[in-house]
């Protein structure tokens, strides 16, 4: 009984160091919250408002002009097609591979397995480096080619870890009796491995679909036509580039004779560019969650 | 005693390539489907490698890696040389022992989540500091750039509102280690409390319990309980860190960097960027890379040594 007692204090009184943890793990929680709000409300403001106070929980009037100027001029559309277009070839290609590797790294033992292990783990520590990654993309032809982004992205070897540790939980009773069925290895991995293994595919598939969403580096490298830019880089553009931004406030100043607020421009152009990825994460953080301590049991 | 040589010699070949064809053909489906992973990580991981030789050659674009001249340590020795390696180091230790020490602020952050009485708000806390780590460093770059510009930031306006003088944040170097390793812990303040919260639920609840009997107030089972818990976790995560002491976040650093805070934004990798891909140097470039590479994996698998002498904890 007593035992009991004490539990229950220990456990149920709300006490003033809780009141203290809720208290700073609230704050921590606007200190993270309060730059994309900010981003968002300044986006939403005119200039005017802006100046006299920029610190605005809720704009009075808010003013989606920038937004509109941004999206008649075309660059972040063209941009955002660009980024789908990446994905739409890299998210395909970077599971097959991925899958398929996995796949033949799961197998208990094969002659020539551990070589192959080496010779997909070395490329985690070690790599080429800038220059010659990019003077092997020139080679290839593919400067000024979407592929030399998408293939270059192909492999995220941490991934292949992943759903191969994971592939490595499944009874190996299920592929022998598929084998003795006659299955090939092909028939294996598409109708026995991948259905059970969806959990891990859903979480990787997320990763990398993070990862070419944001993509913006080796785009820089490979690829010199503003025409072919990806949303990143096109935001790195609107942000750092003051070529860019007059161009945009010239498109605007066709439109309308307002002048233009570049600031509320370039926060627009953040928010859309973070916007699809905000959207989406709060439905998907499990399978993220998933993902980091799966990696960390092993990895 | 030639012709015995012969002899064992095609035999060991015979061998050789009979083992290949058995290793081949044993698992042929296998290595079909392997094909095209093994090749893309050849064309796209190993063939780069190749190129490390311009480092040590005088690469010219129209003579190729293979036809330029060996010129051996030469950019080496060019490198290590100027004055500008002495800086890239010292700016590199600087943002990774300033990360290092601020090491602890997940842990701490993860040992208050879990102290959380109300399970939803827990959920919640824990849904919204993750929120940051998805986002690409151009939008953390362009926020900061935004957010810290000197004539129309929201920073600088609150100060000037207050009555005080306007600060240039972003062409100050002192400003600019602040920005890069704050704006990191605060993108990465919840994400990396997950692997701690994971390693938490598993406290033991018979030594809590029995805690709790002994009169054990719960800062005290916080300290001696769930801290040792974590702690192996954290040593781990920890030399990984270290290792890295010498690779800091390039992207982030290019996107921040302008002339004016260079002194202390310039590290390797992005002189290896402005050299190379901007200045067209691509053998002084790439033997900065490579050295900077080296010398990554010797001190990762140093510290990793140590530790492991230390403490018993070791990454391999």
């Amino acid at each position: 009984m007593a035992t009991k007692h004490v539990k229950k204090t220990h456990n149920q009184r709300f006490t003033v160091m809780d009141a203290i943890l809720f208290l700073l793990l609230t704050v921590l929680a606007f200190t993270i919250v309060f730059p994309f709000y900010t981003s968002i409300i300044v986006s939403i403001m005119t200039e005017h408002d802006y100046l006299r106070n920029p610190f605005t929980l809720i704009p009075r009037n808010p003013d989606f002009s920038s937004y509109e100027t941004l999206i008649k001029q075309g660059n972040i559309i063209r941009a955002y097609k660009n980024t789908l277009i990446h994905l739409a070839l890299g998210m395909p290609l970077s599971m097959f591979l991925t899958c398929t590797l996995a796949y033949a790294l799961s197998k208990r033992s094969f002659p020539g397995k551990k070589l192959l292990f080496v010779f997909i783990m070395i490329t985690m520590v070690f790599g080429g480096g800038t220059v010659p990654a990019f003077l092997n993309i020139k080679e290839l032809g593919l400067i000024n080619s979407r592929w030399s982004v998408v293939l270059s992205n192909g492999i995220g070897t941490f991934y292949v870890i992943l759903v191969m540790n994971y592939i490595q939980t499944l009874p190996s009773s299920l592929f022998d009796s598929a084998r003795i069925d006659g299955a090939n290895e092909f028939t294996i991995l598409t109708r026995v491995v991948l259905p059970l293994s969806k959990p891990i595919l859903a979480t990787v598939s997320l990763f990398y679909l993070v990862d070419k969403w944001n993509e913006w580096y080796g785009s820089m490298l490979y690829l010199n036509k503003a025409a072919l830019y990806p949303l990143q880089l096109e935001l790195k553009q609107i942000i750092s580039n003051a070529q860019i931004l007059d161009d945009i406030v010239m498109t605007n100043s066709m439109y309308r004779s307002m002048p233009t607020f570049s600031m509320g421009i370039k926060m627009a152009a953040v928010v859309l560019t973070m916007l699809p990825i905000m959207c989406v994460f709060p439905f998907l953080q499990k399978y993220f969650v998933k993902g980091v301590t799966l990696g960390s049991v092993k990895g | 005693m030639n012709g015995t040589r012969t002899a064992v010699n095609t035999g060991t070949r015979k061998r050789i390539a009979r083992r290949i064809k058995r290793i081949l053909m044993d698992n042929w489906q296998l290595w079909i489907l392997m094909i095209p992973a093994v090749v893309a990580t050849f064309i796209f991981n190993y063939v780069p490698m190749y190129g490390i030789q311009i480092a040590f050659k005088n690469y010219k674009i129209k003579k190729g890696i293979m036809g330029s001249a060996w010129v051996g340590l030469k950019y080496f020795r060019l490198f290590l040389g100027t004055p500008s390696f002495g800086v890239m180091l010292r700016n590199t230790l600087a943002l990774s022992v300033f990360q290092l020490a601020l090491f602890p602020v997940n842990v701490i952050a993860a040992l208050m989540i879990n102290e959380l009485r109300s399970e939803k708000y827990k959920k919640v806390v824990q849904m919204i500091s993750y929120a940051p780590h998805f986002m690409s460093v151009v939008v953390i770059c362009g926020m900061i750039r935004l957010f810290f510009a000197k004539d129309n930031g929201i920073v600088n306006n609150l100060i000037a509102m207050l009555g005080g003088r306007r600060v240039d944040y972003l062409s100050s170097g002192t400003a600019f280690r602040y920005l890069y390793v704050l704006s990191g812990v605060w993108q990465d303040l919840g994400w990396g409390t997950i692997i701690y919260l994971a390693t938490l639920a598993n406290v033991p609840q018979d030594q809590v319990e029995a805690a709790i009997i002994d009169g054990a107030s719960r800062l005290q089972i916080v300290r001696h309980i769930n801290v040792p818990h974590i702690l192996p976790t954290a040593i781990t995560l920890f030399i990984m860190a270290a290792g890295k002491v010498l690779s800091v976040g390039y992207e982030k650093i290019l996107l921040l960097q302008n002339n004016l805070n260079l002194g202390a934004s310039q590290v390797f990798s992005t002189y290896v960027y402005q050299v190379g891909l901007q200045g067209g140097e691509y053998s002084l470039s790439t033997a900065v890379d490579l050295f900077n590479c080296v010398v990554n994996i010797i001190v990762l698998t140093g510290v990793n040594f140590i530790t492991k002498r230390a403490s018993g904890v070791s990454l391999w």
